[in-house]
């Protein structure tokens, strides 16, 4: 029998209170794999993820990873799989009461399997060095530009090597050439530790670079997904002015009632 | 008029059956490792030490005037060797930790909910949920245990500063030398009077810390929410701390 796909959603709805959210999103992403979602702002993409990773409950539908529902799982068993997350927060998220270093160390010294001191500076450094900023380490996060704190949340995402990512617009306000760097790094998780990223972007081109597949959030809804070619060359109207960033269309009507 | 009354109510009821959950899987997380150390360090010594200072003014100023205002009063029948004894038990059993509860409700509780309800608004709560770190173990708890023990070991050693100023107050200030003032204050004192003192700092340092930590947790809406739910930290916090004394105190007495 075949093994159930890795992230599976179905039919997934959310209200906060008469703000219907989510209207039935459907999803299956495999191992491996690289999912982009574009949508217009307040389409309902950072609450989506809030669910991937159970940190909001489904009003109805089902978020399942591996085969378990987030729905069903206790206390411990819903920390223990997020153990296998990494995300990366579109607030940045930082903890400011802590540096850099006890920022991106956090995940490192939170898991079960406990990493000795001088992995866990090997690690840190690893990750700094990685995002382009090696030697910020003894910072606080108050004294990091937005792009630059943006990047040490991009680190602490990836610290724990996670077997998948999910990034709420890591490269919004970063400039083109870290843009194309962390989009890189995304890449390299994918293709050496065989792990499943879920981005979101506004970002064409960065989209194009990292993704396997797309999706376009609309309405509370995924309302087009396919392969990374056969997206970006439909003529699905609202994709299309999404993509062609043009101001008159479909899509027009939404972004701005909000 | 009458349903806006009515759906205030039901508000009320339904974040007083929420403060309660909240408590009470607050405490069930004492209990459960693991158990955050270092974090404990942290908050004993913000929350304690660093309140040293506001509890010791606090107090020496209202055994102060307390002995000022019952010595003008007992002199009135020459009653002034009682003083020292109703100092005492006015100060251990009701003004230190009711005064200097006040105080850190002011002082501990609005800085917990400040920083835990930044710390939800700018979604580091959920980066912790998301590192599978329970904010419930990890922020709270470490605030709990260090209120509740600190209150009363701040509060006991106000309550010697506070008979300190009494003595203070009459034998330097007043030039009115009232000889063996500390005797007759423990003479008169029953180890009780200094027990049921600490078992309401006790309880107060457990309404400042769940007050503070769940207003915190469950602030909403940006700076302007950080703001409201730390005055109403303080609000809640003072009016618990007033209330459930007059319950204590039938209980204790
Ligand atoms: N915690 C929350 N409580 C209430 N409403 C929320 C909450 N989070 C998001 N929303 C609402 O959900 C909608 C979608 O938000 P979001 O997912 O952040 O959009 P985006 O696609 O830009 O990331 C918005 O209308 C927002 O007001
Ligand atoms: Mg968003």
């Amino acid at each position: 029998m075949e093994e159930p796909t890795f992230v599976q959603v179905q039919d997934l709805h959310k209200s906060f209170g008469a703000n219907h959210v989510l209207r039935g999103v459907n999803l299956a992403v495999g191992r491996a794999e690289s999912l982009v979602i574009l949508g217009g702002s307040g389409a309902g993409k950072s609450v989506f993820l809030s669910h991937l990773i159970g940190l909001m409950q489904a009003d109805r539908g089902s978020v399942t990873i591996d085969g378990q529902n987030w729905a069903e799982l206790d206390r411990g068993q819903t920390y223990d799989l997020r153990t296998r997350f990494g995300m990366s927060f579109q607030e940045g998220a930082l903890f400011d009461s802590m540096t850099v270093y006890d920022n991106i160390a956090f995940p490192l010294r939170r898991q079960t399997s406990k990493m000795g001191k001088g992995e866990i500076k090997d690690r840190v450094a690893e990750c700094l060095e990685t995002v382009g900023m090696p030697g910020i380490a003894q910072l606080m996060p108050s004294e990091l530009s937005g792009g630059m704190r943006r990047r040490v949340g991009f680190a602490r995402a990836i610290a724990l090597k996670p077997e998948i990512l999910l990034f709420d617009e890591p490269t919004t306000g970063l400039d083109p050439i870290m843009t194309t760097v962390l989009g890189e790094v995304i890449i390299q998780m994918r293709e050496r530790l065989q792990a499943t990223t879920i981005t979101i972007t506004h970002d064409i081109s960065s989209a194009k670079m990292i993704a396997n597949r797309v999706a376009m959030m609309f309405k509370g809804e995924l309302v087009h997904q396919a392969p990374r070619d056969a997206f970006f060359n439909c003529d699905d109207p609202i994709v299309r002015q999404f993509v062609d960033g043009k101001s008159q269309g479909p899509a027009t009507e939404a972004l701005i009632k909000r | 008029m009458l349903s806006a009354l009515g759906s205030q109510v039901l508000a009320f009821t339904e974040s007083a059956g929420k403060f309660s959950i909240f408590t009470a899987r607050a405490m069930a997380a004492v209990v459960r490792p693991p158990f955050e150390l270092r974090e404990l360090m942290k908050q004993l010594e913000r929350i304690g030490v660093a309140s040293f200072p506001v509890v010791a003014v606090t107090c020496l100023f209202t055994g102060m005037v307390f002995t000022l205002q019952t010595y003008d009063g007992f002199a009135r029948f020459q009653a002034e060797s009682y003083v020292p004894g109703i100092l005492g038990v006015a100060l251990l059993r009701e003004l230190a930790p009711v005064i200097g509860g006040l105080m850190m409700a002011g002082r501990v509780g609005s800085a917990m909910a400040a920083e835990l309800g930044t710390m939800r608004v700018t979604r580091q709560i959920d980066a912790m949920e998301v590192m599978a770190t329970d904010p419930l173990q990890y922020l709270v708890v470490p605030r709990l245990l260090a209120t509740v023990v600190m209150l009363p070991l701040l509060i006991a050693m106000g309550d010697l500063i506070g008979i300190w100023g009494g003595w203070y107050l009459i034998n330097v200030v007043m030039d009115a030398p009232l000889p063996g003032f500390f005797d007759r204050v423990f003479e008169f004192l029953e180890p009780f009077d200094f027990w049921s003192g600490m078992i309401k700092s006790l309880f107060f340092g457990l309404i400042i810390a769940t007050v503070g930590c769940y207003k915190g947790l469950t602030t909403r809406g940006g700076a302007e929410g950080v703001g409201t739910n730390t005055t109403n930290a303080v609000v809640y916090a003072s009016l618990g701390i007033l209330v459930s004394d007059f319950f204590l105190t039938r209980m204790l007495t």
